[in-house]
């Protein structure tokens, strides 16, 4: 027996679209066929359950929202603002965070006097090893002796 | 004569088919967020349409079938997978199921692909006529037919499943 083709003829029922001559034919099957006499009652169990479903009602507040964006005149386009919708979405706080990094960064930089790459290399350099060179500048006044050691002037200030 | 001649009020459109709309994208979408999101944006749609005086043939299918475009926008924009426990705590509201059989029946039907789920939700809960099925599903009726034969084997395999597993409100 041809069973799918009788359950197909119990959907067409459940919806009134059968003919008379499929009817029939299907009724004569259904006497002989006890699946198919189940699998039509168990249609109907849902069809009647369905039907029995407590209705859906579109929520007040939405229902509030669409007329009074309505009321007026004029139509405003309407702009869906959703959150965390899909994987490509990305936080507002981290987009907040990172422009605040960016500008902060741009400002301190504002206060950074300009040096040559090379002078600020060696620069740090010499800072990470502690040999920063204190350059002394004294006036003529200051100086009450000079040496001079292996071709180098050593000046001594007063009090020195 | 168009059928917003019939009375041109926005108003009058909102409410016979605010329900049906919105219960069909809660069932396309499963989230009552979303739905709702979709729901609006079709009706200020349908506002702005005719306060252009643009033509609609037929208001009821014109607001399905925009919906539906903005359900299946929505459904490929969002790759979320959600359990179906979190679908069904979401869609069904178990204090207004009183037969525990209906609650477990829309379990079931949450557990069917979207698409054997839509052709069943506007055919058992909208009322649809297979044409009207074909005209927004933009297929052929023999396809509805067939679509709504193999939504309801299915539906009623996964309903028996759940009945005979005794386990009513979990998956």
């Amino acid at each position: 027996m041809d069973c799918e083709k009788y359950r197909k003829l119990i959907s067409l029922a459940l919806d009134g679209e059968l003919s008379s001559g499929e009817s029939r034919e299907l009724e004569e099957h259904l006497a002989d066929c006890p699946d198919c006499r189940e699998f039509k009652a168990d249609l109907q169990e849902i069809h009647g359950l369905s039907l029995q479903r407590a209705p859906v009602a579109m929520p007040h507040e939405l229902a509030e929202r669409i007329l009074e964006e309505t009321s007026g005149a004029q139509v405003q386009p309407r702009v869906v603002h959703r959150s965390n919708s899909g994987y490509y979405r990305i936080p507002k706080i981290a987009v907040w965070a990172a422009a605040a990094v960016i500008v902060g960064l741009m400002f301190i930089s504002l206060f950074q006097p300009f040096r040559p790459a090379a002078q600020v290399q060696s620069a740090s350099s010499l800072t990470a090893r502690n040999e920063i060179p204190q350059k002394v500048i004294m006036s003529e006044q200051d100086i009450v002796s000079q040496y001079t050691i292996n071709n180098a002037t050593v000046k001594l200030p007063k009090g020195g | 004569m168009s059928d917003n001649n019939e009375a041109g009020n926005f108003k009058t459109y909102f409410n016979r088919h605010k329900n049906g709309l919105y219960e069909y994208a809660l069932w396309l979408l499963a989230d009552n967020e979303s739905a709702a999101d979709v729901v609006q944006e079709a009706f200020m749609k349908l506002f702005e349409k005719l306060n252009h005086n643009s033509e609609i043939k037929d208001i009821k299918s014109w607001l399905f079938i925009t919906t539906r475009n903005l359900c299946l926008n929505m459904k490929r924009n969002s790759r979320k997978e959600t359990s179906l426990d979190i679908l069904a705590d979401r869609m069904i509201d178990s204090k207004n199921t009183s037969d525990t059989r209906i609650f477990t029946l829309q379990k079931a039907m949450l557990a069917l692909d979207t698409k054997f789920r839509e052709v069943l939700v506007l055919k058992e809960y909208q009322g649809f006529s297979y044409a009207e099925m074909a005209s927004l599903l933009e297929t052929t009726v023999p396809a509805i037919k067939s679509s709504l034969y193999r939504a309801r084997v299915m539906l009623r395999d996964k309903f028996n499943q759940l009945k005979q597993r005794g386990d009513i409100y979990g998956l």
